[in-house]
């Protein structure tokens, strides 16, 4: 059973993402705030993290192909940017211990990076003409308090279920 | 030099990356449709996206009752007064379109730009990425819908189909910030003035509306309704009022700003407006086909 936990996991909180948009960051207190939740990619980093770094990349790639499909219609976007997030973090894992603190920031780094990168696309092709300085007030900063929230919540079960994998794996 | 191409790293990001322009500029390129293996992937994941809904959508509606409580008292004031108008403008409206029923007879016109056959839809996800407003239902071309047709709430206009798939679809909403979203639309007064809805400002959150001439007579709080001269979109259709109106740069043209009639933010059950009377383009792409 432990062996699907991933998959399962992953297409659990892909679903969710968009459920939790719909239902609770439109709410007229949230008022004009962007929140986007992004809870696929703190999951996939923890796999990251806590598995491995190339199953975490293994997932990253498919779920950001199915991101690209089901949500954005543009393909590439994150079927790139969600497995060179995990990459990032997997290389910077080597020179930074393994606490939870650690975890939490380099979580919300990753989340960071993906912000910039999809803006950055988004702005080059004409999609968006939100300036800077309003991306980083009305959308960065409420997201990654959003997130904060998310990893700090997940953060340590999702640990204890990630190390039994990664021990089931090593067998 | 040989060095720098052995580096295997190097030579995979270098790769991701021409892919990633390659799939960018594949998605961005004008396609109508998407292609069919898109399409099985979307309605796959809509299956699984609509069950999970069911649930959530008791949920909220039981937050949501409990937030409607507060509010009763107050509305119910507003409704009371309103209710008193309601009556006469109901018997108005029978009479009304009896009399154009009767009118377009004698004309001999069964159809014209106003009709349209009603889909209904249920919203089963919205973009988490929040960059695109798009928003997917679960009717797709299996139940009549097609792409670039009008989508609407009980309150007025929110969006247009892009893409139909076989059981699902999604709709991009009017906030979205696409250069394409466009809708051509009519403010209603003593004399008609058209224009074009060409985007969405996000701090006013009002639509603008774009190229209405300099001479003409608006003002606040004017009706704006959809005009039925693009594409598949039936005419009548309210999108909101005026709020705001500005000149342009050169003083050629006004720029109104329009404060939609339909909440973009809450969307839960939408409306898919198919036209009856064809849209010329099409009709015409028939005759070529001829």
């Amino acid at each position: 059973m432990i062996r699907y936990f991933l998959p399962i996991i992953v297409s659990v909180v892909f679903i969710a993402d968009s459920l939790f948009v719909n239902f609770f960051a439109n709410q007229s207190w949230f008022h004009q705030w962007i929140l986007s939740p992004k809870l696929t990619l703190i999951v996939l980093l923890l796999a990251t993290i806590y598995i491995n770094p190339k199953k975490g990349i293994q997932y990253a790639f498919f779920f950001g192909l199915l991101y690209d499909i089901v949500y954005t219609d543009l393909l590439g976007v994150y079927m790139f940017g969600m497995p060179a997030i995990c990459y990032i973090v997997s290389k910077l894992l080597k020179v930074l211990q393994t606490n939870v603190v650690i975890i939490t920031i380099l979580t919300i780094v990753g989340i960071t990076l993906l912000e910039f990168y999809v803006y950055e696309i988004n702005s080059m092709i004409g999609l968006t003409h939100m300036s800077m300085d309003r991306f980083l007030t009305y959308r960065l900063y409420p997201t990654l308090i959003l997130n904060l929230v998310f990893v700090v919540l997940l953060a340590y079960p999702l640990k204890k279920q990630f190390e039994k994998v990664a021990y089931k794996l090593t067998d | 030099m040989p060095q720098f191409f052995f580096n295997k790293r190097l030579i995979v990001l270098l790769v991701s990356i021409i892919i990633l322009v390659a799939l960018i500029g594949f998605s961005l390129n004008g396609r109508k449709t998407i292609t069919w293996p898109e399409q099985f992937v979307k309605d796959t994941v809509g299956l699984v996206q609509s069950t999970a809904h069911k649930p959530a959508q008791y949920v909220a509606d039981f937050f949501g009752s409990i937030e409607d409580l507060k509010n009763t008292y107050e509305e119910n004031k507003v409704l009371k007064k309103n209710l008193d108008k309601y009556m006469q403008l109901e018997a108005d409206v029978k009479d009304l379109e009896r009399k154009n029923k009767e009118l377009n007879e004698r004309l001999d016109k069964d159809s014209t730009l106003r009709d349209y056959d009603p889909i209904n839809a249920t919203v089963i996800a919205r973009s988490p990425d929040r960059w695109n407003e798009a928003i997917s239902i679960d009717r797709g071309k299996v139940h009549g819908v097609e792409n670039d047709m009008a989508v609407m709430t009980s309150s007025g206009l929110i969006g247009r189909v892009v893409d139909a798939s076989q059981f699902t679809s999604t709709v991009q909403l009017l906030s979205s910030q696409d250069r394409t979203n466009r809708a051509s639309v009519t403010i209603q007064g003593s004399k008609n003035v058209n224009g074009l809805i060409s985007g969405y400002d996000q701090k006013r959150e009002a639509l603008i509306l774009t190229g209405i001439p300099h001479s003409a007579k608006i003002k606040e709080k004017q009706k704006v309704i959809t005009s039925g001269y693009s594409g598949v979109f039936p005419q009548g259709r309210i999108v909101g009022e005026i709020s705001d109106i500005e000149s342009d740069n050169y003083g050629l043209t006004k720029t109104a700003y329009v404060k939609p009639a339909a909440d973009f933010k809450d969307i839960q059950d939408v409306t898919v407006l198919k036209r009856v009377e064809p849209s010329p383009q099409k009709s015409l792409d028939e005759e070529e086909e001829k």
